[in-house]
């Protein structure tokens, strides 16, 4: 029996290719995106995962509660990790880290290395990246692991296994090789020095730098280790609080609830920021809502495929209606047939399938450059993916083949085989329906398509309140001196740095250079800042170090007063603030003036204001900001802005100018790109959107081909008939195409609403957005309907254009 | 084998109320050859459909093999017709998809017949109506004769008590309708019941009994004496 219907399915499909190409086409195309994303979900769900007591392995994060302070942060002290190792038996293994940059030098190779991690000696016992070669000794002082590419690079064509290299001006031995860490791992280093070289204090619980890691006992589940943590922080956290003033020290722990405890995070949680809701914004690589975001889109586009093969399928039950009634008059049940018409879309999804794998092998390159994803192409065909992919057909065969199935074995064969059945009206309208649904969802992955390219355009043109056009980053500017260990050093690294910056203005095409701890699109400080008067309430203040000619060179506009000078010497000890710090303070930007803001015991005095400017990207508010003289902490960059069309030429001179201060390769970037990147995760959604809408669109466009060739065939006569009586060729397509616009109509007016509502949602999530017109969701209607149009008339053409005489005759 | 008791059959749409069969007395016996005739739209098609067990009645009693079948559900009326009623009908109804080995061995497949009891069969059977050197085509590459006779192989295949067609030469010309003919009469002779429904008194010439029809009614029946009492003796 069941070759039976293996035989006859195959046949079935051989001879109506076209039919079967469309279908298997559709169907595939709705598998392949649905295969491509499980695998960037799989991917982004795989994180961490690959450690042998991932299940039982935790970071620590840091909770603040407090008035001042709400945060939770991956950071501890260094005293947590020796107290978990020592009094909790429930606790296998606890290990720091934490990650540095520095210079490295082995022989004449010299480098800027960032990416290096520091850990403790337990780190192998929580994680189990493999060593190649050699063996850790974390233990040990002095101790380095290195990757194979630094080891290629620092000991070209040599065992670095048991030699030295230079790390920070200090020898460091390479005991061992340990494999570079996989893509889907939150933790990445180059290199893994050992944190027994670093006179660390173990009894410190005053300094949030480490990130602690543990590992439960097995069968201890992490929250019956909460009460254990609770108790740390209690002995150890709230003294301190205490004693610094931050909290009262007659609070009431019991009744107000600690204001800082400890929390556990899964591994496997952490790169998409899941078991822990509060964890500051942007701490997380990954993103959930993204991985949900996509999921649905796979099983929208999936849904689409689907319903082609519904609609097709039920489009063309007539054609075997015959069938049903000789096999059932030859005595098969209804569940018989049913399961025949079941058997034959089962075996149509294998084949869809395996087409689909094809198309993921050729599209996985440019996905994986999409998806920002190295997966490669044998995962496709792993194990555990085959057997998914058997549910996969098994669940989509039969979701594809049920509604037909049910439809073709109700059929009476009575009348099927006097040739009068014919699929209900019931059908047609569920068919209608399934076109509605169709179109609904591709109009609004179009709509949300628009609307997020013109997000991402509007961010990345947006006014900034500076010039980010022209200027040229240089990174690691502090290379240029030794390490600073004195008061001294630090003044030789001052000098030299305003050597650099001379010589660098002096070049053509320099319009200004300056220097700063932070530039906009990086990290700013956070902190609280009083105003230099009895009583007043400290602010929260973002805040960073700035160079000379800050202002001008970014471009930045005063408001008040006026910029850092270097013929004012007690400048180094004024700020600027922008208005919003200014408003914070409730003052005006001339009332800021002159006055003064409290750092610890120094009166820093206000010498001016600027205009707001976005220094964070766009999804955040504009805080209030100071901005301190550098001559209190080291810059990081130093920022030339070039004359227009000079950039190149700047360059070259630059990369000159630097190799006399520096014997690293300068590392430089462009401010305007670096912004630009801010928006990376906005700018892929938008690519995925823009595929997947596509996507979505072309598969609505092959069931409608097909459907529109049925319904042709289905009126031949009455065409030829219309033709006879003096019907013209475009009132002929105007009559076909008519009844599948109306759907598209109001898939139309279903969509709009939907998207609207959603994409809405979406620009909550920016503090700076666009307003949400009517223009995108009619484009994306517009678009629609075009391409159903375009569609429907090219079988309604071809229709419309057979002789009558010919249709009418084969009647 | 056939006894029916005041048969009726109506059709309803929303608003208009057909009757196809206003109340019909049969009495078929085992061993039969009965035609029956009318004008059309008189009811024959119906009175197949429900005497094959492919409808069922509005009112009245329908006593197949000696059990009353009027009431019964699709899925038992499905089971009383495999391998109980075989079918030929005027457009042959072969499924063009299979070949003609493959079409005439269906009825064997519902009945669950092992597959070399069912290959004995179905040469058999393809044998008797001369189709063996085309069984492996498919049924577009026959013509309409011959598609006629392989349904006959089908119907015969699973040795049916009853055999109804529906103008199984309706289709076809005469040199290939009586091909068919002669292989129906040779049927009935080996003692297989046959009802066929025909517009041609040459075919009723075939039967033992015509039964005429006429708005859903029997109107007479004209013996073919002597055959019927050979039959009958």
């Amino acid at each position: 029996m069941l070759r039976n219907y293996v035989t006859i399915a195959l046949r079935n499909l051989r001879r109506r290719m076209g039919y079967t190409a469309i279908n298997v086409l559709g169907l595939a195309l709705g598998l392949a995106g649905c295969i491509l994303i499980g695998l960037w979900v799989e991917d982004e769900l795989s994180y961490d995962d690959f450690h042998p007591n991932a299940d039982r392995t935790y970071r620590v994060l840091n909770a603040f509660d407090m008035p001042e302070l709400q945060a939770t942060i991956p950071f501890t002290p260094p005293a947590l990790q020796p107290t978990l190792t020592a009094n909790y038996p429930q606790v296998e293994a606890a290990v720091r880290v934490n990650t540095r940059e520095g210079v490295v030098q082995q022989g004449p190779q010299r480098g800027v290395e960032s990416n290096v991690l520091v850990a403790d000696d337990g780190f192998f016992d929580v994680f189990s990246f493999p060593l190649v070669r050699g063996a850790a000794a974390l233990d040990r002082p002095g101790t380095v692991l290195l990757t194979p590419a630094l080891a290629a690079k620092y000991f070209p064509g040599a065992d670095p296994v048991g030699q030295t290299l230079q790390y920070d001006g200090n020898a460091w031995e390479v005991t061992g090789i340990v494999e570079a860490p996989p893509t889907n791992t939150h933790l990445d280093y180059a290199m893994i020095l050992s944190l027994a070289s670093f006179d660390v204090d173990a009894s410190n619980w005053g300094q949030n730098n480490w990130t602690t890691y543990v590992t439960l006992q097995p069968g201890t589940p992490a929250g019956a280790f909460t009460a254990s943590l609770d108790e740390i922080a209690r002995e150890h956290f709230l003294e301190g609080l205490t004693d610094g003033g931050v909290v009262p020290d007659d609070m009431d722990v019991d009744e107000e609830g600690l204001p800082q405890r400890l929390h556990l995070q899964p591994i496997t949680g952490i790169h998409l920021g899941m078991g822990s809701p509060d964890l500051a914004a942007g701490s997380s690589a990954g993103s959930l809502t993204y991985v949900l975001l996509f999921s649905g889109l796979a099983l929208f586009v999936l849904l689409l495929a689907v319903i082609n093969f519904m609609n097709l399928s039920t489009a063309r039950a007539t054609e075997r209606a015959n069938e049903v009634g000789v096999r059932k008059a030859m005595g098969a049940g209804r569940s018989q047939l049913a399961g025949q018409f079941l058997g034959e879309s089962v075996i149509l999804t294998a084949g869809a399938l395996a087409v689909a794998l094809g198309i993921c092998a050729l599209a996985l390159p440019a996905f994986n450059e999409l998806a920002g994803k190295s997966i490669a192409a044998r995962a496709l065909v792993s194990g555990g993916h085959l057997l998914a992919y058997a549910g996969l057909i098994a669940v989509v065969g039969v979701l594809s083949g049920i509604y037909p199935a049910l439809v073709l074995s109700r059929f009476a064969p009575t009348e099927t085989l006097r040739g009068t059945a014919s699929s209900s009206r019931g059908s047609g309208r569920l068919r209608k329906g399934l076109v509605v649904t169709q179109f609904a969802i591709s109009i609004a992955l179009i709509a949300g398509t628009g609307v997020v390219s013109q997000q991402v355009a509007y961010l990345q043109s947006a006014g900034l309140g500076f010039e980010d056009e022209n200027v040229i980053v240089v990174d690691r500017v502090r290379t240029i001196a030794g390490p600073m260990q004195s008061v001294a050093d630090y003044r030789a690294f001052q000098d030299r740095l305003a050597t650099l910056k001379q010589e660098v203005e002096q070049q053509t095409g320099v319009v200004e250079a300056t220097s700063g701890f932070s530039l906009p699109g990086t990290i700013f400080i956070n902190s609280m800042w009083p105003l230099d008067r009895p009583e007043a309430e400290p602010q929260n203040f973002d805040y960073t170090f700035v160079g000379y000619d800050y202002v001008e060179t970014l471009d930045l506009n005063l408001a008040a007063g006026r910029d850092f000078s270097r013929d004012v010497a007690r400048d180094t000890a004024a700020v600027l603030l922008n208005e919003t710090g200014a408003r914070e303070f409730g003052l005006s930007p001339e009332e800021a003036v002159g006055e003064s803001v409290m750092r610890g015991d120094t009166p820093l005095q206000i010498i001016g204001v600027v205009e707001d400017f976005h220094y964070a990207s766009l999804r955040e508010a504009i805080g209030p900001v100071i901005l301190l003289h550098e001559a209190l902490r080291a810059p990081q960059y130093l920022a030339v802005r070039t004359e227009p069309g000079q950039t190149a030429d700047v360059l070259d001179g630059l990369r000159a100018t630097w190799s006399n201060f520096s014997d690293l390769p300068i590392a430089y970037s462009f401010l305007a790109d670096d912004l630009a990147a801010q928006y990376r995760t906005e700018a892929r959604l938008e690519q995925l959107f823009t595929t997947f809408a596509g996507l979505a669109i072309l598969i609505a466009c092959l069931g409608l081909l097909g459907l529109a060739a049925y319904t042709a065939q289905q009126r031949t006569k009455e065409i030829g008939i219309r033709k006879a009586l003096g019907a013209t060729v475009m009132g002929i397509v105007g009559l076909l195409s008519k009844d599948f616009l109306k759907l598209v109509g109001i898939a139309f007016v279903v969509a709009v609403p939907v998207a609207y509502w959603a994409m809405q949602q979406w620009l909550q999530g920016f503090a700076y957005r666009i307003e949400l017109g009517v223009g995108t969701f009619l484009l994306a209607g517009g678009l629609a309907l075009t391409v159903a149009l375009l569609t429907v008339s090219y079988q309604a053409l071809r229709a419309a254009r057979i002789d009558p005489a010919t249709t009418l005759r084969n009647e | 084998m056939i006894q029916t008791e005041n048969l009726q059959k109506a059709y309803r749409t929303d608003e208009v109320e057909t009757i196809a069969l206003a109340g019909v007395d049969l009495s078929i016996e085992d061993g039969e050859f009965v035609s029956v005739m009318g004008p059309s739209g008189c009811g024959k098609s119906t009175l197949l459909n429900l005497l094959g067990l492919l409808d069922t009645p509005t009112a009245g009693i329908y006593q197949f093999d000696r059990e009353n079948v009027s009431g019964l559900s699709e899925r038992q009326r499905a089971k009383r017709r495999k391998g109980a009623i075989g079918f030929v009908f005027q457009s042959f109804n072969l499924i063009d998809e299979l070949t003609v080995y493959e079409n005439v061995e269906l009825p064997l497949l519902y009945l669950g017949t092992d597959r070399k009891t069912s290959k004995q069969k179905v040469e058999a059977a393809l044998d008797r109506v001369k189709m063996t050197h085309r069984r492996g085509h498919f049924p577009q590459q026959l013509s309409g004769g011959q598609q006629q006779r392989v349904a006959v192989a089908r119907a015969v295949v699973a040795d049916p008590k009853l055999i109804l067609a529906d103008e199984p030469t309706g289709n076809l010309d005469s040199t290939n309708g009586t091909q068919v003919m002669n292989l129906l009469r040779d049927l009935n002779e080996a003692g297989t019941t046959i009802v066929m429904v025909t517009h041609s008194p040459a075919d009723a010439e075939y039967s033992a009994r015509t039964i005429h029809l006429f708005d859903g009614k029997v109107v007479s029946e004209n013996f073919i004496a002597q055959e019927y009492a050979a039959h009958t003796a």
